[in-house]
């Protein structure tokens, strides 16, 4: 009676032919001289028609006959033996991706045989096709989450700069409304002492005494009301309440009319004041706007002049911008003051003659000019006058 | 310029012998100089030889790896350019394998009076098929090339092996799974395989004056013998020989066959 053990653990020819994975033998050029069941199988066709005539890469995918004639053979050539090379097996069009294991062997009369095992490894492949597939995923996720991380460093750098800004703006207007608090107080103080000295001393002041207390209170009350006059037009521009309204104005016209008004408060303060404008300058402007920065140009011209200084208006036409000027000899500024004139808080301005300003008018003349679509120029010198430039596109 | 260290580094030059005559190799796409093991001590009495890799390739410093620079051969024929200037080579041999053959020419058309003469083992100026010519690939093939690439480093490569083994803290045991010889970073062994496959170089042929041997298998996958046969051509001082041995690395599966070629050339 035949044993196990002779019947099958020592049929090699069957191990050899039903092994789990695909034998070859190939000769230094490749040929296949001899190969199993299991190959054959598995690039499906017939012994005879492998055997001693083609070569293990005719069933190869072009990707795979190159890595093998440019990584494979070279390190075979130089190790003897290469392992787990992944190629592509080509099986009447469909494509089984197997390792080749093989190891270079010289025979009893010296001729190279190359012996490699065959595995197909179709469900491991799969699994490393998921396994790039996830790897790339997170990949791709991790990358969008640093770009993520980045614009919110950026959006958080960009607030923090904002808020600093506003502690600034705020700072400023804290510090501007101590000014304005103190302007408003000055007047109330004279109205104070003068009802004060009315009320001690009524009997024994002369008329002429009396009426310049009047005048001078009179004048503190008048710029009390023009700084109240500001106070509300910003107020209003600060909660948007002054809507823009923009219509075709005569320039000169209303240069002209300025004049008209400001020749007299010039006068009194021994200023000469002179007027050269061309003619029918017209642009689109809101009118008020317009009329609050002449009349604070001038005012502020006629302010800072000293008696018998003279302040020059003209209004010309230059291209497509009109250009407006107001030119005094007065006291002038120095190029840090002209760096601060249009923001708020700038310090407390006197004029030369004691005339008191928040500096909140032309503050308002560049926010307008700014709304209109105008710009300002200043050129000045501290000791030789200023020259305020308005340029505006003409229609 | 680099210096002499630098440069000896860069590309993992070595040297030997003092001979005032030169024979430069340069390796092809895939693997690095030791494919050049069973040739040069047949010719190490004669000459100094020079055998270098490419920067990406075998030990070369791959942090010189430039994607822009590599992105055509004309960089890796500076690269043998500078090598020649920095180790005042003069009467160069210049042996080169497929790719390496084709980097030679451009460096031996760019500074002729470095070069003596040209071996160019299996070249190829253009894989692709075009019209009226026959490189024996399609752009797909490339593709295709490029996935097996891929596949060859996906699973056991240092890209993913630490993380399959989950022994980071100890990466040698992942090297051991690399084929030390042909181990090449994935991303630069991609990008050298697009920009070798993906060359064109027929017009510079006819631009090479120095004096040539083709050597051309028969049946190689990489250049077919057609390609072989065109190079000779179209180059003016060329000739062909086809050896017996067959496939794409003759210098490797018939040593003694090819160092004969190369002799009878020589003499």
């Amino acid at each position: 009676m035949k044993t196990f053990s002779d019947s099958i653990y020592f049929n090699f020819e069957e191990l050899y032919n039903h092994a789990p994975c695909g034998y070859i033998t190939t000769s230094a050029d490749g040929t296949i001289i001899q190969a199993n069941d299991t190959f054959l199988n598995l690039v499906g066709t017939q012994r005879e028609l492998v055997e001693f005539t083609l070569k293990l890469t005719d069933f190869f995918s072009v990707g795979s006959k190159m890595y093998y004639e440019t990584i494979y053979t070279p390190l075979l050539g130089m190790q003897k033996t290469v392992k787990e090379i992944n190629f592509e097996l080509v099986n009447n069009g469909s494509r089984i991706p197997v390792l080749i294991n093989t190891s270079q062997i010289q025979d009893s009369e010296g001729r190279i045989l190359n012996h490699s095992t065959i595995f197909d490894i179709t469900h491991r492949k799969s699994y490393e096709r998921d396994l790039v597939e996830t790897r790339s995923k997170a990949e791709k996720l991790a990358s969008d989450l640093i770009d993520l991380n980045k614009k919110i460093e950026i959006q958080s750098q960009q607030l923090s700069i904002q808020n600093e800004k506003l502690k600034a703006l705020n700072a400023t207007k804290d510090k501007f409304f101590g000014i304005v608090a103190h302007d408003l107080k000055s007047p109330l103080t004279s109205l104070r002492s003068f009802i004060s000295l009315m009320n001690d001393h009524y009997l024994t002041l002369t008329r002429e005494e009396i009426i310049k207390m009047i005048y001078d209170l009179g004048s503190a009350v008048d710029s009390t009301l023009k700084l109240t006059d500001n106070l509300i037009i910003w107020s209003q521009s600060q909660m948007r309440e002054v809507s823009l309204r923009p219509v075709k104005i005569d320039l000169t016209a209303k240069c002209i009319s300025a004049f008209g008004i400001y020749e007299k408060v010039a006068s009194a303060k021994n200023i000469t004041m002179s007027i050269n404008c061309e003619v029918g300058l017209v642009a689109i402007f809101d009118e008020d706007q317009f009329d609050f920065v002449v009349r604070n140009l001038i005012n502020n011209a006629i302010k800072f002049t000293p008696t018998l200084g003279h302040i020059s208006i003209s209004a010309f036409k230059r291209g497509e911008q009109i250009i407006i000027s107001v030119k005094d000899t007065g006291i002038g500024m120095s190029a840090d003051m002209q760096s601060h004139i249009f923001s708020l808080g700038f310090h407390k301005s006197v004029g030369t003659g004691g005339e008191i300003g928040s500096g909140l008018g032309l503050m308002l003349c560049y926010q307008f000019l700014q709304a209109n679509d105008a710009r300002i120029q200043v050129d000045s010198q501290l000791g030789s006058g200023t020259t305020i430039s308005l340029i505006i596109k003409s229609t | 310029m680099l210096t002499r260290t630098q440069l000896l580094s860069r590309n993992n030059i070595s040297i030997s012998g003092n001979s005032d005559r030169a024979m430069l190799f340069a390796h092809g796409y895939g693997c690095d100089q030791n494919m050049w093991r069973f040739l040069v001590a047949a010719f190490a009495d004669r000459f100094t030889l020079v055998l270098f890799d490419h920067v990406g390739s075998g030990k070369s410093d791959r942090t010189a790896y430039d994607f822009e620079k590599y992105s055509y051969l004309h960089g890796y024929a500076d690269d043998v350019i500078e090598i020649c200037e920095q180790l005042q080579l003069k009467n160069v041999i210049f042996v080169g394998h497929s790719v390496g053959a084709m980097i030679g020419l451009l460096a031996a058309i760019k500074s002729p009076h470095y070069f003596e003469s040209m071996i160019m083992i299996a070249p190829s100026p253009c894989y692709i098929n075009r019209e009226h010519y026959f490189g024996g690939f399609s752009e797909s093939d490339i593709q295709e090339l490029l996935v097996s690439i891929d596949s060859n480093y996906l699973g056991w490569s240092s890209a993913m092996a630490p993380a399959i083994m989950g022994n980071a803290d100890r990466p040698h045991l992942a090297n051991e799974l690399e084929n030390s010889f042909c181990s090449n970073d994935p991303v630069i062994a991609q990008h050298f395989a697009r920009v070798t496959f993906l060359s064109d170089h027929r017009k510079d042929l006819p631009l090479l004056k120095t004096n040539t041997l083709v050597i051309q298998c028969p049946e190689d996958l990489i250049a077919p013998l057609a390609v072989g046969e065109f190079v000779a051509s179209q180059i003016e001082k060329a000739s062909l020989k086809v050896l017996k041995a067959t496939g794409h690395c003759p210098h490797l599966s018939a040593p003694a066959e090819t160092i004969e070629a190369i002799n009878s050339f020589l003499n």
